[in-house]
């Protein structure tokens, strides 16, 4: 009885095996569903909008398409586990700047010039020289550049007039305004927290100061006496920020402004639109934008997200075609037109209904005409990490600007 | 007529019936565990496309204990764990025995209010305290305002105050199950020691300390393996809150590996960093579930 019941038992396990192989065959081989285009970016009311847009590809194209939108914590991790394992999940990958060369260097990517000519409408002319020029490596284009940003100065007009300030565009007139509204109880809004965000800003002060990462060697100098003046100038920058801002990232700062709490702020331009937005924000229409405050001259550090085909894409020449048409002159106005987002697109730069309906844009053009990256190489992610916590340190008193500048160059240089 | 199994075959059946969770285990933990304990004696770089990188035998390991930022990290996550599980036991233990005091449906209310927050993801739990501690934004803040406390408070901006509010807000989180397992412990506690407590003239305090404590030195065990490792293992909480810092205040090992990997994309060394945590767990914590077989046994 029992050695029957154990032979069934066996039976069955080998019966459902089987059975369970030749269906999933069955599905490979018979399944008459069209492919879909699959993208993958971080999620967001940006990417809920592009969601919407994905379907007038579809419409127009007859190609399916979705969007996978996660929450950008995530995105690196996700992206490289599908492509190093080559699933052929993602045929679009939604990539940062920084992470790109890496992305090339893993074989993740496949380059896109043999689909220049073969797709109907695309001009590699109409994109942002600067970031195309970032994109290329070895002599072949890895991505389209669409999304571009930037720290950007937002401030209240009405509170800075009735306080009879100037909007600051110089370090010393920042201050001079940050103070001032410090002693009135609130002061500037910062995105101090432990983060990009703060690195990001630092470095746009640096450059604005002739410093920089790397001295005209190429090696680590982070010890510069101009770089110490921006550190510096950070540390007292903070001490006349909102309370609460060395915990605060981009979103923090842009609700602070957003409501009317801050009467001045650091913010990031892909955020700006939000405070023009007359639905949500309690300053539209009253908000100025100028570049980050300069010292010597204005600069920025530009980050901007590309599209990039997937190495292991089962349908790259389509998944071209979305990525053109997504950063297609006409998209990217709707996008930006919608949201408020910066294009990689040259000519949207002065488009007279964008400009009308974003003021914050003359600002980031401004900028972006001494824009500098982060570093690119495969060093540059300890460095960042570095600068993060002697950032914070410097902030919050836990070390001195000599000392958090000392230690990042005691841990990096080495690599360099 | 009885039927007498075959031995052989009744033990057969056993591991049979077994294998689906044995293959579970292998699966997801075994393996994985085999895996980054490989990972962690090379120089693997995640995302980097070059395979598993030069093999480095324990340099990892080595490297640990040579890392500032590591020991500081170590520290933290001591702190952390020390704080949380004390705060959330003495909370969760006199809850647990003030509610056994009460009407027993007055009690079924309260608990099931207490016990909210077991409902929320981690994750939530970190962007509620992260706004309850905002100083323009936050309850936390405008409630010190009004005591004339809020120069004192540093809140989540300063190293010193950091940890104890994160600290705070796992105990808000993690008190709930504490007071569950703790009440579950209290029920068996058989009436007539109490009563005969009452007769000899003891009186709440004694009876909590000679009798309810030591009835629930196994349930506390319990707890402690279990929370103890999930204190020590601590991310989301943290991740959500502060990132780890300000100035590193509050990163603790599960946020250093997890920085080490994904974004500086040292996989060997986050591997290690990773098995080190697992093994200060099982040191630091499993010891007390020895507690917990031992008075089994002693019964």
């Amino acid at each position: 009885m029992f050695g029957k019941l154990m032979r069934s038992c066996l039976l069955l396990v080998l019966l459902l095996a089987g059975l369970s192989g030749a269906w999933a065959k069955g599905a490979q081989e018979g399944s008459k569903e069209p492919f879909r285009l699959v993208t993958s970016r971080w999620a967001g009311p940006h990417a809920d909008f592009q969601a919407e847009v994905l379907k007038k590809f579809v419409a127009e194209t007859g190609i399916q398409a979705k969007q996978d939108a996660i929450d950008y914590g995530q995105l690196f991790q996700k992206q490289t586990l599908n492509m190093s394992s080559k699933t052929g999940e993602y045929d679009l990958v939604w990539v940062a700047e920084v992470w790109l060369p890496g992305y090339v260097k893993s074989g993740y990517l496949r380059p896109l010039n043999e689909y220049f000519g073969s797709t109907a409408g695309f001009d590699l002319n109409s994109y942002n020289p600067s970031m195309l020029k970032i994109n290329t490596i070895n002599g072949k284009v890895y991505a389209l550049p669409t999304f571009a940003q930037c720290a950007i100065v937002a401030y209240n007009k009405k509170m800075l007039a009735d306080a009879g300030l100037q909007p600051p565009q110089t370090w010393a007139d920042t201050l001079k305004v940050a103070k001032y509204f410090k002693d009135q109880g609130t002061g500037i809004a910062l995105p101090a927290k432990q983060g990009m965000a703060a690195v990001d800003v630092w470095a746009g002060l640096a450059y604005s100061n002739d410093g920089g990462y790397f001295d005209k060697n190429g090696k680590l100098a982070m010890t510069s006496p101009e770089n110490l003046q921006t550190m510096k100038f950070w540390k007292t920058l903070v001490q006349y920020s909102m309370e609460g801002s060395t915990n605060w990232h981009w979103d923090e700062v842009n609700k602070a402004i957003q409501f009317g709490q801050a009467p001045i702020g650091i913010t990031i331009s892909g955020l700006a639109g939000f405070l023009e937005d007359p639905a949500s924000s309690k300053v539209a229409g009253n908000v100025g934008f100028l570049p980050l405050p300069y010292n010597k001259q204005v600069a920025t550090i530009l980050s901007f997200w590309s599209w990039a085909v997937t190495a292991d894409s089962k349908h790259p020449a389509e998944a071209f075609q979305l990525a053109a048409w997504l950063t297609s002159a006409k998209v990217e106005k709707e996008q930006s037109i919608a949201n408020g987002q910066i294009s990689a697109v040259a000519s949207l730069f002065n488009d007279k209904d964008l400009v009308a309906k974003y003021s914050f844009l003359p600002a980031v053009g401004l900028a972006l005409a001494n824009a500098h990256t982060q570093p690119l190489d495969e060093n540059a992610p300890k460095l960042a990490e570095s600068m993060m916590v002697a950032l914070s340190s410097a902030a919050v008193g836990a070390a001195t600007p000599e000392a958090a500048l000392e230690q990042v160059q005691k841990e990096i240089a080495p690599l360099y | 007529m009885r039927r007498v199994l075959n031995r052989p075959r009744v033990v057969a059946l056993g591991y049979l019936l077994i294998l689906p969770a044995f293959l579970v285990i292998l699966f997801v933990m075994i393996i994985p565990l085999a895996t980054g304990s490989a990972f962690s004696l090379f120089d693997f770089k995640f995302g980097s496309g070059q395979g598993l990188g030069r093999f480095l035998f324990l340099k990892n390991f080595v490297r640990f204990f040579a890392d500032a930022t590591a020991l500081k990290a170590l520290q933290v996550t001591l702190l952390f764990s020390a704080g949380a599980l004390a705060g959330e036991l003495f909370l969760g233990i006199l809850i647990a025995v003030l509610l056994d005091k009460i009407s027993v449906r007055l009690a079924g209310i309260l608990r099931a209010i207490f016990c909210v927050p077991l409902l929320v993801s981690p994750i939530i739990v970190g962007l509620i305290w992260r706004y309850m501690y905002d100083p323009t934004f936050g309850l936390v803040y405008a409630f010190f305002s009004r005591i004339g406390l809020r120069s004192f408070f540093g809140g989540l901006s300063s190293p010193a105050w950091a940890l104890l509010c994160v600290i705070i807000a796992d105990i808000w989180e993690t008190t709930p199950f504490i007071l569950l397992v703790i009440t579950s412990g209290l029920a068996v506690i058989p009436e007539e020691l109490y009563e005969a407590a009452r007769i000899d003239g003891a009186g709440s305090t004694r009876i909590f300390f000679s009798i309810m404590l030591p009835m629930l030195v196994k349930v506390i065990s319990v707890v402690l393996v279990i929370r103890g490792g999930d204190a020590f293992r601590v991310f989301d909480i943290i991740y959500a809150l502060t990132g780890g810092g300000p100035a590193n205040s509050t990163l603790s090992l599960s946020i250093l590996a997890f920085k080490e990997g994904f974004v500086k994309y040292q996989m060997g060394y986050a591997m290690a960093i990773s098995l080190i945590t697992m093994i200060l767990v099982v040191g630091l914590f499993g010891s007390f579930s020895r507690v917990s077989v031992r008075q089994e046994r002693t019964r």
